[in-house]
């Protein structure tokens, strides 16, 4: 089964041009609001919605000052909460602008329309950053049950063939969306639609462009009834699930002939290896050599080598958050030298470094979870924004990221988790999986019960994988002193002391936390002891509450929480009631909780293990996963019974 | 002579780094990421509307903790311009790294993310390198004349930062005198006079560094801090004088003046909404309405630094304004209808410093309207479009305000919401099942700050987000929401009304025969501050509040009470919690009473405090305990 959404994707593709000629309904134009549009109480398909647009339509074209965009766009506001949207911000390149703002608010009050036109005067240019400025307006007169008219025109003189995106889905409903692109018949675009919602009209058709050598097609493409897009946890971005397309130009056709702009993985794979700012900088690995010949003296291992050259370059390089593909230093030598780099500096660095060590190493390009989805379609440079190392020691495959100063050899940073990433390779390119390790979680408690029923023991707590890395993070940045501050508490009936650490420093193994535990007054019968057998490490909360999922789950990482707990009884008392145990799973071996309960003599032994090992659930699953957390809270909360044995 | 003398100051200078992290080895370091090794910040006052200042850093980095301060942050607006910014790093070794260039200094827009416009804009020049430690010199030069706004100087500006040496003086030209306020120095200003112009200079040496504590006052109540004012100052041709709040009031009559002229059409209509109103209360919140339903706000910061308000007709004509334009207009629509009002400016926000009565200068960001009635006054926050006339609440209640007054400037206090009136009173009713499953009904009211987190959902969130935020906010481990309101009724103490309808999830944890009962089904404290060895501050409880809980459960069938937890009852300075629980045949009723004060304590109380916090946790995961009879 693949995802509901690439089945919606590759539906579009389908639908694409291939619908039937209706017609579809017309936009009004601008100034002719209706009286329904003014008396609208609530949207219908969306009795919530604070505000809804009622049309948004746009048309682009190619012209003598670029490519121009003429949008016209009305919104019905219904609700106080929902008065932001009628504060417009219009981004603009320097070069561009936008011209022709017009702009009225029609409110019905008493029966009468009232009319407000939206004076220029008013509005805001604001230099955003470099080349970009933002073009500021606020409606004016606005109130619960207004409906605004705007249109204005930008123009993209900056990025000729770049033509924008179309949204047809914003966090509001949006009843009707219209784009209509007419492209010069010399320019072949690839239309990349995303989303959930389905096209409702689409069409080609020959249009004159006014010169005679060429002819313009006139591309439309209508939604209907778009509902609002939502944020929900665990997703990559918003981004990757709003319902839009995008134009990548494929080829430019000239009379003398046809230069191809984007090409196959081939094509896009050389060009990379050609370019000064990836593939050329990696040539020159000789510059490493004394490095690398200082660690080839430290082992002669392959694995530990690799290791090695890894954590050198990880702790000599400092990583400025920059991201991208492409080095920002001419040669890797320099970047070096500076000991920092954004990511592709420190990454190709260490292919380079790999690569002068005799190993097979190659850069992966990546999109990062907050960039959204990988183009696994289409060669498309511009939707990467990371790159990290892949190497192969003894025929074993790891992904390396130096980036990240606390993560063990073979650790992705949770930034590059998304999904899969391109090998660029000459002849041997290939997605490769972004396989991330397991976040885990092991707590171990050993604890002997007084004759008075209180408690004393010790808790050991090791976290190994993305937990590891959490907790490495905190300490780095807090100092070992005031992170083990924080950890000192009297909770409730526990009192845990101020802990130690270990392995902080040794990452590829588990990091530990050691507590002495013990009870304060329970205040309890001491004839029969209740208590919770996991003393508190239990699920409080189910992160799946919502009824309702419209997009699948997407978890970082794979999972294992385990908890071993091992009490001493007192003598006398015998065991009057523990948990039964139990095994609940998800279909297809997502998921395994497994909570048993063991009794050796004085001994009484209790163990619980959520695992998670699919990192992607779909929608179908969500109830499932629901129950999966709503059991095991259920069965993590049950209680121990000890009883004073009868003297015989 | 000179050029040797020259030579020899250059040599200093070029050692200066070096020396600088020699100082590492004193305790300086200890707990610290940055160490601030000098630090001098000259504020010229060349005249009443113009003034300049110098400031040069020199600062070690000590680790990546540390990095932020490799980047400096120099704000400018229509009133004031960088005039330059230099900068250089040097290695651990006193070696040089880099001079800045040009295109290291980015220029970006400052605009606060919910202001539509304003003309904030700094300059962010980056020194950051990667090898500690570092060290990186600044130097800049701005120019104001936005003098309504005089320095603050705070030396030790936040955690884990320590300072060798800090000097701040501040230069005015013949003639002109300035006011300043000094708090937690080791040594008071010097006063110089030096070619007829007064020298103001303070000094602090080794600060060490600062220690956050849970509960802890104010940080700048407790730091090295020197507030500078003027005494006579001048923005953009409207001049005045700061030295009483009297004087400063009449500046912002300046301001405003002029700016309240309604159309006449607007009069009369006004005139006509209040006709038929019988009390002048009743006008107010007549004309109140009337802005709340034909107003919107939108931040838009200009004029006289931010200061001057649009014209009241404006607004009228637009329908939206920030808070001193849409105070403005509603200043003017009552005196419209013959009631007078004042604009008060006010420090906002939940958790800011008080106001420094004893020193008159710019210390609002807020503009609200005070309403003298007969007996007391009405407070009308005129951004909102649903809050109650004269409830202030957290932002701007329990504070000083500076009421703009025709006589001038006077500083009166806004209403105190007290431990009786910031409430939540609830009623669940749950019914269990065999499996410990229920369905339960609750109802809460919420009065004071406990009611503004509702109303503000009930402004600002769609059903459909309401709906997801109490599936957040409700702490029941399992549950659905089958239905649920939330209505407000406005008033001076305005009142949220929410009833939930719940379905649970083993609400009871059924154990072989024995059936486990929490009794606080949705109000439970389940975590406690961190333990401190050396509590060092006071500790400032800021919230008086009370809930009260009452859950009554009807169980199922053929149970008998095994283990009931006793009625606790613990008072403390920090408030008090009572428990009761009565169990009668089927049915438990569990009332619980938590009181919160407010108060500041003695560093010493903190270990008293964490006890009561603590004994409400235990007290709140307190089991009931049943046996099913077996027939």
């Amino acid at each position: 089964m693949r995802t509901s959404f690439t089945l919606a994707v590759t539906f579009l593709f389908t639908l694409l041009f291939t619908c039937s000629h209706r017609g579809y309904a017309q936009v009004a134009k601008f100034g002719e609001v209706s009286t329904k549009e003014l008396s609208m109480q609530h949207y219908p398909l969306d009795t919530a919605a604070e505000a809804v647009i009622l049309f948004d339509k746009a048309y682009t074209k190619f012209g003598a000052r670029g490519v121009s965009t003429e949008r016209h766009i009305r919104i019905k506001i219904l609700k106080k909460s929902g008065y932001d949207w009628a504060n417009f911000k219009v981004p603009y390149l320097v070069k561009g602008s936008v011209a022709g703002i017009k702009g009225y608010t029609y409110t019905l009050e008493d029966g009468v329309v009232q009319k407000t036109k939206l004076d220029l005067k008013n509005a805001f240019d604001e230099k955003f950053y470099e080349d970009w400025y933002v073009k500021k307006f606020t409606m004016p007169n606005v109130k619960e049950g207004s409906v605004i008219d705007v249109e204005f025109t930008t123009y993209l003189a900056a990025a000729f063939y770049n033509l924008p995106a179309w949204e047809f889905q914003q966090t509001i409903p949006t009843a009707w969306s219209e784009y209509h692109a007419e492209i010069p018949e010399f320019l072949t675009y690839k239309f990349l639609m995303q989303g959930y919602h389905p096209l409702y009209y689409s069409n080609k058709e020959n249009k004159a462009s006014g010169s005679t050598n060429y002819k313009n097609f006139q591309y439309t493409w209508i939604m209907k009834d778009v509902p609002a897009l939502k944020e929900e946890s665990f997703i990559t971005t918003l981004k990757d699930y709003q319902t839009k397309i995008e134009f990548e130009l494929q080829q430019i056709r000239y009379p003398r002939g046809t230069q191809q702009i984007s090409g196959n993985w081939d094509e896009v794979t050389k060009g990379l290896l050609q370019s000064d700012r990836f593939g050329v900088p990696m040539n020159n690995k000789g510059a490493f050599k004394n490095i690398v010949v200082g660690l080839e003296a430290q082992t002669k291992v392959p694995e530990d080598l690799a290791e090695k050259i890894y954590h050198h370059v990880q702790g000599h390089m400092t990583w400025t958050k920059g991201n991208g593909f492409g080095t920002s230093n001419n040669t890797l030598r320099k970047a070096y030298d500076e000991a920092k780099g954004n990511v592709a500096d420190i990454n190709l660095l260490l292919v380079t470094m790999l690569r002068e060590a005799g190993f097979d190493a190659n850069p992966v390009l990546v999109s990062t979870r907050e960039n959204g989805r990988p183009p696994k379609d289409s060669p498309l440079l511009s939707r990467f924004n990371y790159v990290v190392a892949h190497v192969v020691v003894n025929g074993k495959e790891f992904l390396l990221d130096a980036t990240e100063p606390l993560a063990p050899f073979g650790m992705l940073p949770p930034r590059a988790l998304n999904d899969e990433g391109r090998l660029i390779k000459k002849d041997a390119g290939r997605w490769v999986t972004l396989n991330p390790k397991t976040r885990s979680q092991y707590v171990a408690i050993e604890a002997v019960f007084s004759p008075e029923g209180s408690l004393q023991g010790k808790l050991t707590e090791s976290a190994d994988g993305y937990y590891a890395l959490e907790l490495r993070k905190k300490i780095s940045e807090q100092g070992e002193g005031k992170f083990a501050e924080d950890l000192t508490r009297e909770l409730g009936n526990y009192s845990m002391s101020k802990p130690t650490f270990e392995n902080n420093e040794k990452k590829n193994q588990p990091f530990l936390i050691k507590y002495d535990i013990r009870s304060t007054g329970t205040g309890q019968n001491q004839d029969i002891i209740y208590f919770n057998p996991l003393l508190g490490f239990v699920k409080k909360d189910n992160p799946f509450k919502l009824e309702e999922r419209l997009y699948p789950i997407n978890f970082s990482w794979p999972s294992d929480e385990t908890i071993i707990a091992k009490y001493t009884i007192p003598a006398g008392y015998v065991v009057e009631e523990a948990p039964k145990s139990a095994v609940i799973t998800l279909p297809e071996e997502g998921g395994k909780f497994t909570f048993m309960v063991q009794q050796q003599g004085n001994q009484l032994q209790v163990m619980s293990r959520i695992n998670l090992n699919k990192t992607l659930f779909y929608v179908e699953e969500y109830t499932y996963l629901k129950e999966f957390y709503n059991q095991i809270i259920a069965k993590q909360a049950e209680q121990i019974v000890l009883k004073k044995a009868a003297v015989n | 002579m000179k050029i040797k003398l020259a030579l020899l100051l250059l040599m200093l200078w070029l050692t200066l780094p070096l020396a600088t992290i020699a100082a590492r080895t004193t305790d300086l370091t200890k707990g610290a990421n940055v160490v601030i090794n000098s630090e001098e910040t000259v504020f010229t006052v060349n005249s009443p509307g113009n003034a300049t200042t110098v400031y040069k850093v020199n600062i070690t980095i000590l680790n990546e903790n540390g990095l932020h301060r490799a980047k400096v942050y120099v704000p400018y607006d229509k009133l004031s311009k960088v005039n330059h910014i230099k900068g250089t790093s040097y290695d651990r070794n006193g070696k040089k790294i880099k001079s800045l260039k040009n295109s290291d200094i980015i220029d970006i827009s400052a605009v606060s993310g919910g202001s539509l416009f304003e003309d904030n804009r700094v300059k962010i020049a980056d020194l950051t390198h990667t090898m500690y430690p570092f060290v990186v010199e600044f130097e800049y030069q701005t120019t104001s004349t936005n003098m309504m706004f005089y320095p603050r100087w705070l030396p030790l500006d936040e955690e884990n930062l320590s300072v060798a040496k800090s000097v701040f003086t501040v230069v005015m030209p013949a003639g002109m005198k300035m006011r300043y306020r000094e708090q937690n120095l080791p040594s008071p200003v010097t006063i110089k006079s030096e070619a007829g112009k007064e020298v103001y200079t303070w000094q602090v040496n080794n600060l060490t560094p600062f220690k956050v504590e849970p509960y802890m006052p104010t940080f700048t109540e407790l730091v090295p801090v020197v507030h500078t004012a003027p005494i006579t100052f001048e923005v953009q041709g409207y001049a005045g004088d700061m030295s009483t709040w009297q004087s400063y009031g009449h500046y912002m009559n300046k301001l405003n003046a002029g700016r309240g002229e309604l159309p006449e059409t607007t009069k009369a209509k006004l005139t006509a909404l209040v006709a038929d109103a019988k009390t002048k209360e009743e006008k107010v919140k007549r004309i109140y309405q009337y802005l709340q339903s034909n107003t919107r706000y939108v931040s838009i910061q200009l004029g006289i630094g931010g200061w001057q308000p649009f014209e009241a007709t404006f607004v009228d004509s637009k329908g939206y304004g920030d808070c001193k334009a849409l105070t403005n207009y509603t200043q003017s629509m009552l005196k419209a209808v013959g009631i007078e009002s004042y604009h008060a400016l006010i420090r906002a926000g939940d958790d800011v410093a008080p106001i420094m009565e004893d020193f008159p200068s710019s210390q609002f960001n807020h503009v609200i309207l005070s309403v003298p009635m007969e007996q007391d006054t009405l407070w009308l926050e005129c951004t909102s479009q649903i809050e109650s006339a004269g409830y202030s609440g957290s932002f701007t209640g329990n504070r000083k305000a500076l009421l703009i007054t025709p006589d001038g400037g006077k500083l009166v206090s806004t209403p105190t919401y007290t431990v009786n009136e910031n409430t939540h009173h609830r009623t669940v009713r749950v019914k269990l099942d065999e499996k410990g499953n229920g369905v339960a009904t609750a109802h809460t009211r919420y009065t004071g700050h406990d009611h503004e987190p509702y109303a503000r959902l009930i402004q600002s969130a769609s059903p459909e987000d309401q709906r997801k935020w109490l599936y957040r906010s409700i702490s029941i481990p399992s549950f659905e929401l089958n239905k649920f309101s939330i209505d407000l009724k406005k008033d001076i103490l305005p009142e949220v009304t929410e009833k939930l309808e719940l379905s649970l999830r083993q609400c009871a944890t059924i154990s072989g025969k024995r059936m486990f009962l929490t009794p606080n089904l949705m109000n439970k404290w389940s975590s406690t501050p961190n333990q401190l060895q050396n509590r060092q501050w006071d500790v400032v409880r800021r919230k008086a509040y009370t809930e009260v809980d009452t859950v009554i459960y009807e169980l199922p069938a053929g149970y008998a009470l095994e283990h009931k937890p006793n009625n606790t009852e613990f008072k403390s300075d920090f408030g008090s919690l009572k428990t009761n629980i009565e169990v009668d045949g089927q049915q438990i009723k569990f009332v619980r009473t938590l009181q919160i004060n407010d108060g500041r304590f003695k560093p010493e109380a903190y270990a008293k405090m964490l006890e009561f916090m603590n004994n409400i946790v235990k007290t709140d995961a307190q089991q009931l305990v049943f046996v099913k009879n077996i027939p």
